[in-house]
């Protein structure tokens, strides 16, 4: 209960930033929203007083005063009602903006961890549809302030009228407000469970369309069009749920205003026999009431608003108050740049969320310009060393030191500035060859980009493109083989000129028979620069100039390609030469 | 993908809507028993004060009031169930239109996935489907029932006066330019609305499936800044879309005070001459009033209905892509032999084909190699085995049935596809191998793992094969992922396989693990392998070498190297190149 409070105060504070946010547009809707609605009240003041002064007195020219009048009212109403609306929709526009952009940046923020969990499905469905409710809140803020100023000014003119039949009718409105506070609980904890499924069927969406050629393959059409059927009908029954309270609130709030009516008409009905209310005022009575029934049907709908916003917006605070697990130093060090490249890991401790180590007190040491490849089993940690060089990650217990420093107290951009990651898995983004390569340094002028395609061996089968390096590439680099993107992949690392590169298993989709051809070309590009290898290819792991078997979460061996195949039968089996020889 | 026309838009609708146009009549009937209540309120006032308060009776006044309180009681039930009737409708003609869309995408080529943009895509089903929202729940019920109220006011209006009723009508032309006015704007703001939004979600799934990508390169900041003109660009597609909005409803106050001004006038006039009562120039000003209320709600709604429906239009759009793979009428089911022939089968993408004049025959149970360049046309063998699409000329059979009489569904169950990358879904292991088979108990998937010699490996995991595949440090390895799919498809069990080969290498002893899950796999099956590696089209039963989309040599792999032409010069070189390796 404790946390859901705060999950709720978080979500307040939300709204509430929001609406500061626009604070310029929230004051404009609201202004425009009374004029609009001060023009609507009137009105029927102006008809009113064209009929008694003008029509009924035969006077033509107090009629056609009163007319303009109506005339001037009805202007107000439509320039007030058209910069109210032109208002609201700015609100809603910007703040929707606010909300996406504030999350995609955080989420940007946010580390390797938190994405390892988070899928992209989930974060977009909450950067649309979740905004979409709090746009919806701020669309209607003006329309709101506009409505509650008429049901005050009715308010005052029945009390004006007839005091005591007023506050027969008006008995109803703190009962609507009690409704409103009564269901407000139960709309916002319904509006975040249905949230919840939308953003559960927008990750299998997104899985799906991912996947695509899996899917398509093994025949999981069909049932992954069953489970999404599943998860729509979730959306269905959440969705219900919040229908059936709309089905006891709405009808309570149709009621009660019809009870102020019943009121006026019975209890006035009799005034007025009684002599103590004249005919007049009892007519004026109920053309007013009727001009309160929309306004409070409106305000009730706006408490379910709100609410829906409250709820979404629970779901928008948890993901932008989530801290990244990576902090920055407060008193970051300098890191010397061009970075040396001289790479430790001391007594590094990293577990799974189970507390199985992967990593157990790793010891390891690269200097300055050297290459290491790493060799180990499946699982034995070599991808976690990587993600750890380049800080995508921090280590449970012990350090990992850059140039001497622990890497927690250098500005996280100099580590990653000075180390380059290339995944196995290639992310390519929907641009051109180009500017995919140029992504790791935008101002990289076009002979550099080909430059680094040419040391990675890719320069070859980029010119045989249709546009070459102008090509573009699908989402998923469609077009191009799996080692045709880890070449791209690397170009970018080595276009990025890092001191300490990392390459985690980034040549694994090369074609065994092409691969020597980009061989050549790693030599050149780990001169002089430290090199961390991971590969499971004899060749690839020869190139480096130390080779350190890890098992068991530790380095267990260490020494050159040629002395381990020479002392170690372990090392032998690794790489299955055993089997070969 | 194109947007529909607006007569395809209904077409597509239709069928969807039927299922739950009873609901909607429903809806409809509520709506109009509500409507016609909150109508008689003011005619129970009348006869209240005409048959009782002017002659001092109390008797009339209880029974207006009495029978006010019974359908002040009656009302809260009718609102309850047009609120439920039409909540159900709408979710459950939503439901349809997501799980009709997310079929659409099972159904479609693969080739149309290169082309469109996975957000683009995850948009048409959710932020599109959920902008629909207002349009199904409360738009149609309440411009029909406003649209009954301003038919029904206006009737009074007539009774009351047809002279006044007819001047009234001035209103008319400023209602007729300004809807006239909006609509013509309305289709291409609102269209614009929903490509923008797409091109926003694009830009943030991109931006957030490649996060780990643009952190490790530090491209946050570059990011967001080619993510913002999109964010921006639907601010102002929003802001045009109001520009359009205010045509419609900002001049109706100038329509009312202008109808409501020569109403008076001419009541003026009439009233001095003696040829209408004031009675009458009170209940008609009255209704006048209360017409422009209905048409308020009825053009805001309007405004709803076009926005929902350019939404609806975008969705349509996609299920209005042309499937050329379809199930013929009195298609058979296919047997499980697993003998392929293609007889004389072309195709090609654009005009210039891809696969001439292919004639193969694979005997049941061969594992067979489809080897050559990239290029050569092998990808689209395998497209054309599992029916991705439909030769041009000549034709493909299993067990001398044509691929086209087959059910799709006993198509995709006789021939999997195994693509070299293992996609995972968000879940466990075990729900990632049951992805084509969901009803497939936990022993079915030990028993498919355990077949594939992987069972052990995914046992030891945390939790077994409960494990999600997204825990921290737990992100499975490419050969992981590989040996889920494997598993997948020992689960579906098909007769064919067509294989597309990892070019991935592997570290030896996982490699040796997918090789030996490959060939318990493929045991008592057809394979066909679109070969990469030599050395997998050496172990193959035969070769099939194709050249420039033909097939030019066919045979084992010892006759073809014996033969010394094409395939024995390749091997030579891939000789070769191991040998530099």
């Amino acid at each position: 209960m404790g946390e859901h409070d705060a999950q709720r105060r978080a979500a307040w504070r939300f709204v509430r930033a929001v609406v500061r946010s626009q604070s310029a547009g929230v004051v404009g809707a609201a202004v425009s929203g009374l004029l609009w609605q001060a023009g609507a009240v009137s009105a029927p003041l102006m008809v009113k007083n064209a009929v008694d002064h003008g029509v009924l007195k035969r006077d033509h020219h107090t009629l056609l005063v009163w007319l303009g009048a109506l005339l001037a009212v009805g202007l107000l109403e439509m320039t007030a009602g058209a910069v109210r609306h032109l208002y609201a929709v700015r609100n809603r526009a910007r703040s929707d903006a606010r909300v996406r952009d504030a999350i995609f940046a955080h989420a940007l923020r946010l580390d390797a961890s938190y994405h390892d969990r988070v899928g992209p499905g989930e974060l977009m469905s909450r950067a649309s549809s979740d905004s979409e409710h709090v746009a919806r809140m701020m669309d209607s803020i003006g329309h709101t302030i506009g409505y509650v100023l008429t049901v005050v000014a009715v308010a005052v003119v029945l009390l004006v009228i007839d005091w005591r039949l007023a506050i027969v009718v008006l008995i109803p409105l703190p009962l609507i407000s009690l409704a409103g506070l009564a269901y407000s609980r139960r709309y916002h904890a319904r509006t975040e469970r249905l949230q919840e499924t939308w953003g559960r069927a927008a990750t299998l969406v997104e899985e799906s369309i991912a996947g695509i050629r899996v899917v398509k393959g093994i025949g999981a059409g069909r049932p992954l069009a069953g489970e999404f059927r599943s998860r729509s009908s979730a959306i269905v029954g959440r969705a219900l749920d919040i229908a059936r309270l709309d089905a006891v609130f709405m009808p309570t709030l149709e009621f009660l205003p019809l009870l102020g009516l019943l009121g006026v008409l019975w209890l006035g009905g009799r005034r007025v026999i009684a002599g103590d209310l004249t005919v007049g005022s009892f007519l004026a009575f109920n053309a007013y009431i009727a001009y309160l029934v929309w306004p409070l049907r409106v305000l009730g709908q706006r408490v379910t608003t709100l609410q829906k916003a409250v709820g979404a917006s629970a779901r928008i605070a948890e993901v932008l108050e989530a801290e990244p697990k990576l902090r920055e130093p407060r008193h970051p060090i300098e890191l010397e740049r061009p970075a040396r490249g001289d790479v430790r890991l001391a007594g590094v401790q990293f577990g799974h969320e189970d507390g199985r180590p992967v990593l157990d007190g790793l010891d390891l040491h690269v200097a300055p310009g050297e290459s290491l490849a790493l060799v180990g089993p499946t699982g034995s940690g070599k991808s976690t060393i990587a993600g750890l060089l380049a800080r995508l990650y921090d280590p449970d217990g012990g350090a990992v030191l850059l140039d001497g420093h622990n890497v927690r107290d250098l500005r996280l951009s100099d580590v990653r500035r000075a180390v380059a990651l290339v995944f196995e898995e290639t992310f390519l983004f929907t641009d051109t060859v180009k500017e995919n390569i140029r992504f790791a340094r935008p101002d990289a002028g076009d002979d550099e980009v080909e430059r680094a395609a040419v040391l990675a061996g890719a320069a070859e089968f980029i010119a045989d493109l249709p546009d070459g390096y102008e090509t573009a590439l699908g989402e998923r680099g469609f077009s191009l083989s799996g080692g045709q993107r880890q070449r791209v992949a690397i170009a970018r690392a080595i276009l990025a000129d890092p001191a300490v590169l990392v390459l985690d298993d980034a040549t694994s989709a090369v074609d065994a028979t092409k691969e020597h051809e980009i061989r050549a070309a790693l030599t050149t590009v780990m001169e002089g620069r430290t090199t961390l290898v991971i590969a499971h290819r004899p060749a690839t792991i020869a190139l480096a100039d130390r080779v350190a078997v890890l098992d068991g979460g530790r380095i267990v061996e260490e020494g050159t390609h040629g002395e381990l195949l020479r002392a170690s039968p372990r090392y032998r089996a690794l790489l299955a030469l055993e089997a070969v020889a | 993908m194109e947007r529909a026309s607006p007569s395809a838009v209904w077409q597509s609708a239709k069928p969807l809507l039927r299922p739950v146009r009873a609901r909607y009549l429903g809806a409809a009937a509520a709506v109009t028993v509500s409507t016609l209540i909150t109508l008689s309120g003011p005619a129970l006032v009348r006869y209240a004060v005409d048959a009782g308060i002017k002659k001092h009776d109390t008797h009339p006044l209880n029974v207006a009031a009495l029978i006010f309180l019974a359908l002040a009681v009656l009302k809260p039930f009718v609102v309850r169930t047009q609120i439920l009737l039409a909540a159900t409708a709408g979710e459950h003609f939503l439901h349809a239109l997501r799980i009709a869309a997310f079929d659409k995408l099972q159904a479609l080529p693969l080739g149309f996935f290169e082309r469109e943009r996975a957000g683009v895509l995850v948009s048409r089903l959710t932020s599109d489907v959920q902008s629909l929202n207002e349009l199904v729940r409360d738009a149609l019920v309440e411009i029909a029932g406003s649209a009954l109220q301003i038919v029904l006011t206006m009737a009074a209006l007539l009774f009351l006066s047809p002279r006044l009723a007819v001047i009234s009508l001035v209103a008319l032309p400023i209602l007729v330019a300004s809807s006239w006015s909006f609509h013509h704007g309305a289709g291409r703001a609102y269209h614009a609305i929903r490509d923008r939004v797409a091109e926003t979600l694009t830009a943030l799934q991109e931006g957030l499936a490649g996060v780990r990508v643009v952190q490790a390169f530090r491209r946050e900041q570059r990011t967001l800044e080619r993510y913002r003109p999109r964010s921006q660009a639907q601010i102002h597609a929003w802001r045009r879309a109001s520009f359009v909005n205010i045509r419609l409803f900002a001049f109706l106050p100038l329509a009312q005070a202008s109808a409501l001004i020569v109403v008076l006038l001419v009541a003026g006039s009439m009233y001095r001459a003696g040829s209408i009562s004031i009675g009458t120039i009170t209940a008609f000003v009255l209704y006048l009033i209360q017409l422009f209320d209905p048409i308020g709600r009825f053009t805001e709604w309007l405004g709803e209905f076009r926005q929902g429906l350019a939404a609806l239009a975008k969705i349509v759009g996609l299920l209005e892509v042309p499937v050329a793979i379809r199930q013929r009428p009195h298609a058979v089911e296919l047997p499980a032999e697993g003998a392929i022939a293609l007889h004389g089968v072309t195709f090609g993408y654009g005009k210039r084909p891809v696969v001439r004049d292919l004639t193969l025959e694979v005997p049941p149970g061969e594992h067979i190699a489809l080897v050559g360049a990239t290029g050569a046309g092998k990808s689209t063998v395998a497209k054309l085995l599992t029916r991705q699409y439909d030769p041009q000329s000549g034709r493909i059979e299993l067990d001398g049935i044509d691929l086209r009489d087959a059910t799709l569904a006993s198509l995709r169950r006789r021939i999997v596809l195994l693509p070299q990358e293992g996609h995972l879904f968000t879940g466990t292991i075990a729900e990632n191998v049951r992805l084509a088979h969901p009803d497939a108990t936990d022993e079915d998937v030990r028993r498919a793992l355990r077949r594939i010699g992987a069972l052990d490996r995914f046992e030891s995991l945390p939790h077994a094969l409960g494990t999600n595949v997204q825990t921290r440090g737990l992100r499975l390895s490419a050969g992981e992922r590989q040996l889920v799919g494997i598993a997948r498809v020992a689960l579906a069990d098909p007769a064919v396989i067509v294989l597309d080969e990892a070019t991935s290498s592997l570290d030896p002893a996982t490699e040796a693990a997918v090789e030996r899950a490959l060939a318990a796999v493929a045991e008592g099956r057809t394979v066909i392998t679109i070969a990469h590696r030599l050395s997998t089209a050496e172990r193959a039963d035969r070769v099939a070498l194709m050249e420039q989309g033909r097939l030019v040599e066919v045979a084992s792999h010892d006759a073809l190297v014996e033969q010394g032409d094409r395939y024995a010069r390749l091997w030579e070189s891939w000789q070769a190149g191991l040998a530099l390796s």
